[in-house]
C-alpha cells in the first residue's frame, strides 16, 4: 500500500531520536492521523519511526505540583485515569469526545498535539490547563508552552529531528471550576465545529483567574485573553459571561477574517462560551459550599 | 397475530467474518485493474496515449473504449469506458491492468489524455433552456410525466386558504460499507464469469455482453455476498464488472477491480435531487380541494432509471390524500453531474418530504392539529386516488392511529407548544403511501422465477433470480417455503444468483423482491407440495386434501396418527422416479395506464405507513437530537418480525442521515466529500430510540399477504423529523439537509434574529 516507505520501531528514546535525524522521517504514534494522510499520498515521508515501543512515553503521573503525561498516552487512558478525572476532568472529557472507541484506543495525546488540527479536541483543554510540552532532539530537551508550539493549521514549531515526549501542566488550585464543551455535527466521530475549555478560579464569588480556550474557530486553537481580561476580577454572573462571549466572537473575527461560516459561528460560539463559563462557575459555587 | 422471528440465514457467516465478499476472492494468477477517470465534467477526448503506462514494471495492459469489442453503452447510458466524450467527472477513460494494484495505480499517472473542454451545465433548469450544452442527441429533457385529475383552477377558486411553497432535496450516497468490486474469470470457450455483489445481475450481464460482443450465455454473473446495496450496485456495478471482464479477456487471467471509497463517491450514482413547487388549496375545515405540483430533477450525465424514478414521484407527489383537483408535472434533465439513480426510495422520499412538510404548514395555517388534517383527507378503503384508481385494502388511518397512540401525540404536541429555554422539544408526524413494485410506468420486467429442489434426505436447495442485497430476501423466501412444506426454514439452502442457472428475474429494486420473488418461490414450493401430497395420500390412505405439511412431517389433518416424516416422504417420491424439483414464475398483473393524463392503475397495490419523530433542538447551536422515532408500517404479513424491525431501524438511520447530516452535492460537478470523514452518516449515538409498530393487513396480491418494506421504512423518516424540528424551533424548513446552520437560522427567524458582533 505504501510504496518506498521505511519503518522502524525503536525501544529507547535515544534510538528514536537517532532514527529521526534521517531526512523525511516522521514519528508515528497512534497513526490515526498520519496513516490516513499517508494513504491519501499527501505526506512526503520516507520513513516512519514508530514510538509505541518506548515504555516511558506511556506514563501518567504527578511530580510535585505538576501532572505529566507521556506523549503516547492514549485518549482511552486519559478517559479512564482516576488521576486525570480528578485533577483535570476537562482533559478526560476532551479525550472522551475524540472520534470513536477504536480511535480513542489508538490515538494519543502527543499525536493530537503534533497533528495541530484547528479542531483537535484535547487542545483547548490543554491550553486552559496551561500545558507545556517537552520536545527531545539531538541537542537534548527543550520545554515550551503549548501555545507557542502551535504555529498554524497542521503546523508546529517543532524542529526537524525533534519528537514530543511529554506534556506537563500545573495542578489546579482549590476552588476552581472547569468545563469542556464540544459541538459537532453528530455525536461520535465528529470533527468539532467548536470546542471550548474553561477554567475559573473563584474566591468569594469573584473570579480570581479565568482561562478560556476555544478550538475550531481560529486557525490555531488559542486562549482568548481578551475574554479572560473581562472575566478576571469580575463577579460570577451571566452579565460578565455574556461580555466574555462577545469578546471571543470579536476576537475570532479579527483572527480569521470574515468567513461565510461565521454567520453560524458567531452566535454559536457565544452560546457555547456562555454555557462553558456558567458550568465552570457553577462548579466553583458548589465547591464553595463545602 | 405476529409470526415468530427467525434468525437471518446469513447472520452468523457475516458476524463471524466467514462471509466472502468480492474483494476477498483470490484466484491463481489474478491481475489488478485501476481506472483513470475524466478530469473534466464535459469534454471531447481527442487522444489517449497509453504508451508510457505500459513501461511501468508489472503493467500488462492499458485499455480504452477502443479495446472493447462491442459498444461502450447504449445511447444515453453510461459507458463502460468513454470513447469520444466524457460527460461527468466519474466517467472512466482508460483502465490499467497489472500484477499488483500499486503498479496499476502508477501506470494511471502515465496515461496522457488530450481533451477539448466543452461547456458544461450543472443545473437541470439551465440544462433545459435553449442554447444549453447538449449532453445527448435529442436534447437534455429525459422525461416529463403528468397527472391530470379534475380542474385545479376551479378548485383553488373554491379554497379558503392557499399555500405556495418550494422544497429542495439534495443528493445522497448509498454509502454501502462495501464499495463496488468485481472479479472476472476468463473461460475456455471465450466467455467470462463475473463474481460481484449486485442487485441487477441480468441487466449487468446484458451491459457486459454488449460491451464485449458476447452472447448472453457467454457472460455468467454470480452474485457474491453483498456488503450493502440500498439501491446501488446496479448500473455502477455493471460498469465496474465490464472493466474487469475486459481486463480478464485481454490478459487471459482472472482480473480484480475493487474501487476505493474515494472512487466510489466520485463515480457512483446518487439519489435524485428535486426542486418541487407546491400549491395547495383547502377549505377552512381542512378539506383539500386542489393541488398543483411542478417538479424538476437532475438525471445527471446518463439516463439509467431516471424515467422510472420520476414516474413514481409523479404518481406519489400529492401524498396519500383525496384531492379532487390535481395537476402534477415532473420533468428530468441531463446535466454534467454524476448520474442519479435508485436509492432506497426511488423517487418517493423527495415528494414524501415535500407534501408532508406542506401538510404540516397547512395545518398550522388552518389552526388544525397535523394529525387531524391527515385523518380528514387521508386515503381510506374505496377512496379515489389522484390517479383515478379506486383503492382497496387501505390501512393509512390505522397506521396514523397506532403511531399517535403509541407516542402520546396529542399530549406531547400540546406540551411542546409551551416551552422556554434554549433546548426545546418538538414532535412531528408524517405519513406515506407507496406503490408496490415497478407499476404501470415501469418498462422494467416485473416478473421473477425461482427453483426449489427437495433432496432425498428432505433438505432443500433453492435458487431464485432475486438477489440477497441485505434486505433478508432469502430469509423471507425460506419462511414462505417452510410454511408450504412444513419444514424448518433454518435448514433451507440458497444458492447465490447465478445468471447461468436461474432465469432473468429483473433487478432487485422497488421493494419488489419479497413480493415478486416471493410469489415465484411460493409457486415452486406449491408444485413440489402437490407431488408430495399425492404420494403421501396414497401411503397414508387418506384423501389428498386432508394432507397437512407441518413440523417436519406430513400427516392427515383428521387422523393425526397417520403421518410420515418429511425426509422419508421425499426419499419415497424420488425412489419412485418422481421429481421434487419445482419451478415458479410470477408476473405482476397487467395494469391499465393513460400516459397523457396520468390516470389509471399506477400500481397493483400500495403500502401505507405513519411515523412520529421526537427531537430536542438546541436553539442556540442548531444541534438536533433525535430522541424517539416511532413508525407504524403495514407489512401485510410480517414474514420475519425481527427483519421488519431491522428494516424500520435501518430506514430510520438512513432517513436521519438524509434529514440532518448526509450530503453529496457537487459544485461544478465535483464533490467536496471524498470519504466518510466528511460525508457524515449517522452513528449509533445519533439515532435515538426506534420503535417499530407492525400493522398487518394482508395484501391479497402479496405472497402470504406480505408487502414490501425496505423503501417505505426510509422515505417517511425525514418529513417526520423536519416537522418535529419545526415545532421545536417555531420556524419552517424547506430544504435538506437540516444541518446546524439551517436549523439555527430557522430558529433565529422565529426570534427575529440574534445580535451580531
Amino acid at each position: 500500500m505504501f510504496k518506498n516507505l521505511d519503518y522502524c520501531r525503536p525501544t529507547t528514546l535515544a534510538e528514536a531520536i537517532e532514527a529521526l535525524q534521517r531526512p523525511g522521517s516522521r514519528p508515528l504514534a497512534g497513526g490515526t492521523d498520519l496513516l490516513v494522510r499517508l494513504r491519501e499520498g499527501r505526506e512526503d515521508v520516507a520513513m516512519v519511526v514508530d514510538i509505541s515501543g518506548i515504555p516511558a512515553l506511556g506514563r501518567i503521573g504527578v511530580q510535585g505540583e505538576e501532572i505529566f503525561l507521556g506523549a503516547m498516552v492514549t485518549f482511552r487512558q486519559l478517559m479512564d485515569s482516576a488521576l486525570i478525572r480528578y485533577e483535570a476532568p476537562i482533559l478526560a472529557r476532551a479525550a472522551a469526545a475524540v472520534g470513536s472507541p477504536q480511535i480513542r484506543n489508538r490515538g494519543t495525546i502527543g499525536g493530537n498535539i503534533m497533528n495541530a488540527s484547528p479542531a483537535g479536541d484535547t487542545l483547548p483543554a490543554l491550553l486552559a490547563l496551561d500545558a507545556t510540552v517537552i520536545l527531545s532532539g539531538m541537542g537534548g530537551e527543550r520545554r515550551l508552552p503549548l501555545a507557542e508550539l502551535l504555529a498554524g493549521p497542521y503546523r508546529t514549531r517543532a524542529l526537524p529531528g525533534e519528537v514530543l515526549t511529554e506534556i506537563r501542566f500545573p495542578r489546579l488550585p482549590a476552588g476552581y471550576g472547569s468545563s469542556f464543551l464540544k459541538l459537532g455535527r453528530r455525536n461520535a466521530l465528529a470533527i468539532a465545529r467548536i470546542n471550548i475549555a474553561a477554567v475559573l478560579h473563584v474566591e468569594a464569588r469573584r473570579i480570581r483567574t479565568a482561562r478560556l480556550a476555544v478550538g475550531a474557530v481560529t486557525p490555531v486553537p488559542r486562549r482568548f485573553s481578551e475574554a479572560e481580561a473581562v472575566l478576571n476580577g469580575a463577579s460570577l454572573g451571566d452579565e460578565v459571561f455574556e461580555a466574555a462571549a462577545r469578546e471571543v466572537a470579536a476576537a475570532m473575527v479579527r483572527d480569521a477574517g470574515r468567513r461565510p461560516s461565521f454567520a453560524y459561528k458567531i452566535p454559536a460560539v457565544q452560546a457555547l462560551v456562555r454555557r462553558a463559563l456558567r458550568e465552570a462557575g457553577g462548579e466553583c459555587v458548589e465547591e464553595g459550599k463545602d | 397475530m405476529v409470526a415468530e422471528s427467525t434468525r437471518r440465514l446469513d447472520a452468523l457467516a457475516k458476524v463471524t467474518g466467514q462471509a466472502r465478499y468480492a474483494a476477498d476472492l483470490r484466484f491463481p494468477n489474478m491481475v489488478h485493474v485501476k481506472v483513470l477517470y475524466s478530469t473534466h465534467p464535459h469534454a471531447r477526448i481527442r487522444k489517449v496515449d497509453t504508451s508510457q503506462a505500459l513501461e511501468v514494471p508489472g503493467v500488462l495492459a492499458a485499455l480504452t473504449a477502443r479495446d472493447l469489442p462491442g459498444i461502450p453503452s447504449r445511447e444515453k447510458e453510461r459507458p463502460i469506458l468513454a470513447r469520444d466524450r466524457v460527460r461527468y467527472l466519474g466517467d472512466g477513460v482508460a483502465i490499467t491492468v497489472a500484477e499488483d494494484e500499486t503498479a496499476a495505480q502508477e501506470a494511471l499517472e502515465r496515461i496522457f489524455v488530450e481533451y477539448d473542454v466543452l461547456p458544461a451545465v450543472f443545473d437541470p433548469e439551465e440544462a433545459l433552456q435553449a442554447g444549453a450544452p447538449e449532453l445527448h442527441p435529442g436534447g437534455n429533457l429525459v422525461c416529463h410525466f403528468k397527472v391530470r385529475h379534475g380542474d385545479p383552477e376551479k378548485g383553488f377558486a373554491a379554497a379558503d386558504v392557499i399555500l405556495e411553497r418550494t422544497y429542495r432535496t439534495h443528493r445522497v450516497y448509498h454509502a454501502a460499507l462495501e464499495p463496488e468490486a468485481a472479479v472476472a474469470i476468463p473461460e475456455a470457450g471465450g466467455g467470462v464469469t463475473i463474481y460481484c455483489p449486485t442487485k441487477s445481475p441480468f441487466n449487468l450481464r446484458r451491459i457486459v455482453a454488449e460491451a464485449l460482443a458476447l452472447p448472453l450465455n457467454q457472460v455468467r454473473v454470480v452474485e457474491a455476498t453483498i456488503g450493502g446495496s440500498f439501491g446501488g450496485k446496479d448500473y455502477d456495478m455493471a460498469v465496474i464488472a465490464g472493466r474487469a471482464a475486459l481486463a480478464a479477456l485481454v490478459t487471459g487471467r482472472p482480473a480484480r477491480l475493487v474501487v476505493t471509497r474515494e472512487e466510489s463517491l466520485r463515480e457512483s450514482t446518487k439519489r435524485h435531487p428535486y426542486v418541487l413547487h407546491y400549491k395547495v388549496g383547502a377549505k377552512r375545515d381542512g378539506t383539500l380541494v386542489a393541488m398543483t405540483i411542478r417538479g424538476i430533477t437532475d438525471a445527471g450525465a446518463y439516463a439509467s432509471k431516471t424515467p422510472l424514478v420520476a414516474w413514481r414521484s409523479t404518481v406519489e407527489a400529492a401524498g396519500p390524500y383525496v384531492i379532487a383537483n390535481v395537476h402534477t408535472d415532473i420533468v428530468a434533465a441531463f446535466t454534467n453531474n454524476m448520474p442519479s439513480d435508485a436509492l432506497r426510495g426511488f423517487g418517493s422520499p423527495q415528494v414524501n418530504l415535500a407534501v408532508e412538510l406542506l401538510m404540516d404548514e397547512l395545518a398550522g395555517e388552518l389552526g388544525l392539529d397535523p394529525l387531524e388534517l391527515r385523518r380528514k383527507n387521508g386515503y381510506r378503503d374505496g377512496s379515489e386516488a389522484v390517479t383515478g384508481q379506486i383503492l382497496r385494502d387501505v390501512s393509512l388511518e390505522e397506521c396514523l392511529d397506532r403511531v399517535a397512540e403509541a407516542t402520546g401525540w396529542y399530549q406531547k404536541r400540546e406540551a411542546y407548544a409551551r416551552q422556554s429555554g434554549p433546548r426545546r422539544r418538538g414532535i412531528g408526524l408524517a405519513c406515506s403511501f407507496r406503490g408496490s413494485c415497478f407499476g404501470a410506468g415501469g418498462e422494467g420486467l416485473d416478473a421473477a422465477g425461482a427453483m426449489i429442489n427437495v433432496e432425498r434426505d428432505g433438505s432443500i436447495n433453492v435458487s431464485s433470480g432475486i438477489c440477497e442485497v441485505g434486505q433478508g430476501s432469502r430469509t423471507a423466501f425460506a419462511r414462505i417455503i417452510a410454511e408450504i412444506l412444513g419444514v424448518d426454514p433454518a435448514g433451507i439452502h440458497f444458492s447465490p444468483v447465478d445468471s447461468a442457472r436461474v432465469v432473468d428475474s429483473g433487478p432487485t429494486v422497488a421493494s419488489r423482491g419479497t413480493v415478486v420473488g416471493g410469489h415465484a418461490v411460493r409457486l415452486a414450493a406449491e408444485q413440489v407440495r402437490r407431488v408430495m401430497a399425492g404420494v403421501a395420500a396414497e401411503i397414508l390412505e387418506v384423501p389428498e386434501d386432508e394432507v397437512e405439511f407441518a413440523g417436519g412431517a406430513v400427516y392427515s389433518r383428521r387422523q393425526q396418527g397417520r403421518r410420515l416424516p418429511f425426509p422419508e416422504l421425499a426419499n419415497t417420491c424420488l425412489s419412485r422416479g418422481l421429481t421434487l424439483y419445482g419451478y415458479g414464475w410470477y408476473k405482476i398483473p397487467d395494469l391499465h395506464w393513460d400516459r397523457e393524463q396520468g390516470q389509471g392503475e399506477a400500481y397493483f397495490s400500495y403500502v401505507y405507513a405513519a411515523s412520529v419523530a421526537e427531537v430536542e433542538v438546541d436553539l442556540e447551536t442548531g444541534k438536533v437530537e433525535v430522541l424517539n422515532y416511532t413508525a407504524a408500517h403495514d407489512v401485510g404479513n410480517a414474514l420475519n418480525p425481527a427483519a421488519v424491525a431491522g428494516q424500520i431501524a435501518g430506514g430510520c438511520a438512513m432517513g436521519i442521515g438524509y434529514a440532518l447530516l448526509e450530503s453529496a452535492e457537487p459544485y461544478q460537478g465535483e464533490l467536496a466529500s471524498s470519504n466518510f470523514d466528511t460525508y457524515l452518516l449517522p452513528t449509533a449515538l445519533d439515532t435515538g430510540t426506534i420503535k417499530p409498530i407492525i400493522v398487518e393487513h394482508a395484501d391479497p396480491l402479496g405472497p402470504l399477504g406480505a408487502r414490501g418494506l425496505g423503501e417505505p421504512a426510509t422515505q417517511i423518516v425525514a418529513p417526520a423529523i423536519i416537522n418535529a424540528i419545526c415545532q421545536a424551533t417555531g420556524g419552517r424548513l424547506y430544504e435538506l439537509p437540516a444541518g446546524l446552520e439551517q436549523v439555527l437560522q430557522a430558529a433565529g427567524k422565529r426570534e427575529g434574529g440574534r445580535g451580531d458582533v
